[in-house]
């Protein structure tokens, strides 16, 4: 899961394919879901909540951490975690977003890979006590973290799928 | 594709209160239960779910065709007289055991002893299917037979619906690898039907569970009340386990296990265990052998069937080459001989509890389908695991037909004032993808249970210094050594600048959509670069095709170790 985000070094940046990155695309207000009135207000609600506003993501921003991305406070319960995971992926999951008809634009599938990376992180206790770390320590490095945070999973370190990135992208991180 | 006359039939017997059917639905995608033993087809009327029956009044229909003179026809339109009339050479059934298989698999050498012609020359290649027509084997092939009652199944749907049909939701088994599935693309393709998605049989029963779960539960739209319900589905072919965590029609696969194993299996024990030398008999598959075997079939089947109601059973057989069977048969002798497979079936459901990581206490409903679901000793397995009751609210012959068809109307973007299609199914991977690499180890990049869409990358380096070419050979898989998984292409990634060993960086990312396209990347950095040495391959897979039982070979053959990959562990430190 790790792979576009754990980009080790700022070399790596602008070697992929279009539409192969998942940075920075995210739809918000231009979602295509006619008819599904009660998501929206769900998430209306959730945006009201949210930790920053949401307008940060309506202008393009990237979102600045996790929980900015699920749209929630920093003090989120589990269940709110979930309650906001799904229903962001009622909205952004390609096969309510897309309807199958623009394959232009078919970023849909990005944003939810990026939901639910924030959503594996925060769903689990331990990854999520982790990320928080890295929070509070702000803008100093991470990589000590995220090695201790490798060390602890399960198959040597390749599994490094149900980890997390911290406010700064790794892609513009020129610490590695 | 015109219907033949014969589906012209100009309603069904039953008439089902008002014309739904004429509700003006555009290509909404039906749904197809496309089973080992038997099928059915399903559709969004506008309101809900229904199941389209033949003329004879049948929601279930036998997957079968039988090659008579110069038309074949399926169990769809043709009515069998009797169950032996399946067992003469000329039905080609069990499409779904041999498709996309090669000649060396193990469920293609079990599949020998079935009326018609299955031969195998243990190559690697596909195997050669053949049914009896005239005195004559004729040649077909699983994809080809599959189209055929593929075409029936759709013809039945355009009558009821009164408007063609080409969009379709089709239900597989969770073991199927990629390249089955694109044999089964291949087969639809033929009979002129567009795969919107194909659905992993439990999830889609998970999908019809989360509409039922919303319907409860209408007050919470994102559901802090979650429900976790393990799903056991077995047909006569396949076997899959799932674990699903539903909340206000969200149903998110947590995890998926399976395996070929299933009412066949249980069949063909026990025709072993009847007749010990029952392969030594049929081998030559002589007309009097089919049908010795055919009353051997039929008895055994009924005799399973019976067990399923009642503790014991008399099985009373004359196979006419001066063997009787005359027996009593009770439970615990059928399980004792079916030990392997209940062994089977129980981890299946503990490798999928495990995966998932839902503990038992937290697990709220087991749900049973499918037709091995009515056997007693599969039922305490799954119970007696869970310590649950089994849910009561699936039809076991029916759930999954009935998923895919509502697969059909979210995936097609129908919606419904009621809120009863406000659904969402987020798949996972049943299996692991990876590279082979470090000697002859599989690598996955994409873990087993990876929520869809997803996309990952894995960093590899050179393993000989200026080594200037490097082989992707992409398995798919949970084997640790990679030619034991399922091989799935490769492709050749050229033009690395000549550089000691270890130094520069392959990176190999995966990319599969919501609608499960495979594309695999790869490309060259060297450290320190800003912009990677040449362009990026892109290759949609599977790319093999019959016959790839020898592509693994062959590279190894011709290359050696000279264009391998090792991980990066640097990468992996950090």
């Amino acid at each position: 899961m790790l792979g576009t985000i754990v980009r080790p070094s700022g070399a790596f940046l602008g070697t992929i394919p279009e539409g192969f990155r998942s940075e920075g695309k995210m739809p918000c207000a231009a979602v295509r879901m006619p008819g599904r009135s009660t998501i929206k207000a769900a998430v209306a609600e959730a945006e009201a909540e949210a930790f920053t506003p949401p307008s940060a993501m309506e202008t393009g921003r990237k979102p600045m951490n996790l929980y900015e991305v699920l749209r929630v406070k920093k003090s989120a319960s589990q269940s709110e975690i979930k309650s906001a995971y799904r229903s962001l992926a009622k909205i952004y999951h390609p096969d309510v977003a897309v309807v199958a008809k623009h394959p232009e634009e078919s970023f849909g599938g990005c944003d939810f890979i990026e939901i639910h990376k924030a959503y594996s992180t925060l769903s689990d206790p331990a990854a999520r006590a982790i990320y928080d770390l890295t929070l509070s320590i702000g803008s100093e490095r991470r990589r000590p973290l995220a090695g201790v945070y490798n060390n602890n999973s399960s198959s040597g370190g390749f599994r490094r799928h149900s980890g997390f990135y911290t406010s700064r992208r790794w892609e513009t991180d020129q610490c590695w | 594709m015109a219907a033949e006359p014969a589906y012209f039939v100009a309603s069904d017997s039953e008439t089902s209160g008002e014309e739904k059917s004429s509700f003006p639905i555009k290509d909404v995608a039906i749904g197809i239960d496309l089973g080992t033993s038997q099928c059915s087809v399903a559709f969004w009327n506008g309101s809900q779910l229904e199941l389209i029956r033949n003329t004879r009044n049948q929601k279930l229909l036998r997957s079968f065709v039988t090659f008579k003179n110069e038309t074949p026809s399926g169990g769809v339109s043709n009515q069998l007289a009797h169950e032996y009339e399946m067992l003469t050479g000329a039905t080609i059934f069990n499409m779904k055991r041999l498709v996309g298989r090669l000649d060396t698999d193990p469920v293609v050498h079990a599949s020998k002893n079935l009326p018609f012609l299955v031969q195998s020359l243990n190559i690697g290649v596909r195997p050669f299917i053949a049914a009896l027509v005239n005195n004559m084997w004729r040649s077909t092939t699983p994809e080809e037979v599959l189209a055929i009652f593929l075409v029936e199944l759709r013809a039945l749907a355009e009558v009821h619906l009164k408007r063609p049909v080409t969009n379709v939701v089709l239900t597989i088994p969770v073991s199927f690898s990629r390249f089955q599935l694109s044999r089964i693309e291949r087969a639809c393709a033929m009979a002129g039907l567009h795969v919107l998605r194909l659905m992993p049989e439990p999830t889609a029963v998970a999908l019809l569970y989360a509409q039922q779960q919303q319907q409860i539960s209408q007050e919470s739209t994102g559901g802090g009340n979650e429900k976790n319900a393990l799903i056991f589905n077995m047909g006569a072919g396949y076997c899959d386990v799932a674990v699903t965590a539903t909340a206000g029609g969200v149903s998110q696969i947590k995890a998926l296990a399976g395996a070929t194993i299933g009412g066949e299996d249980i069949l063909q024990n026990m025709m072993h265990h009847l007749v010990p030398d029952m392969d030594n008999l049929f081998s030559s598959h002589g007309i009097e052998e089919i049908r010795t075997f055919g009353l051997l079939r039929v008895a055994t089947q009924d005799a399973i069937h019976k067990l399923s109601f009642q503790e014991s059973v008399q099985i009373d057989v004359d196979l006419g080459n001066g063997t009787k069977i005359c027996k009593i048969l009770d439970r615990n002798e059928f399980e004792l001989v079916n030990l392997k497979v209940f062994e089977k079936c129980e981890s299946l459901v503990w490798r999928c509890l495990h995966d998932a990581k839902v503990e038992l206490e937290d697990l709220d409903d087991v749900i049973l389908v499918g037709g091995c679901s009515y056997i007693p000793k599969i039922r305490s397995i799954v119970t007696s695991i869970c310590k649950k009751d089994i849910y009561p609210g699936m039809n076991p012959m029916e759930a999954a037909v009935r998923g895919a068809a509502l697969e059909g109307a979210v995936a097609s973007g129908i919606n419904d004032p009621s809120g009863s299609l406000d659904l969402l199914t987020i798949q996972a991977t049943p299996l692991s993808i990876g590279i082979r690499a470090d000697g002859i180890s599989f690598i996955p990049v994409v873990h087993q249970n990876t929520a869809i869409p997803t996309r990952r990358e894995v960093f590899f380096t050179t393993v000989h210094d200026n080594q200037t070419e490097a082989l992707i050979i992409v398995y798919e898989g949970d084997e640790k050594v990679a030619e034991m998984n399922h091989l799935l292409g490769y492709f050749k990634i050229t033009g690395i600048p000549p550089a000691p060993k270890g130094v520069p960086e392959i990176t190999v990312c995966m990319d599969i959509d919501a609608s499960n396209v495979l594309r695999v990347f790869a490309g060259i950095v060297m450290p320190g670069a800003q912009q990677p040495a040449g362009p990026f391959m892109e290759v949609r897979m599977p790319t093999v095709d019959d016959g790839h039982g020898w592509c693994a070979e062959a590279l190894e053959k011709n290359y050696g170790t000279s264009k391998d990959l090792v991980t990066l562990q640097r990468k992996i430190q950090q």
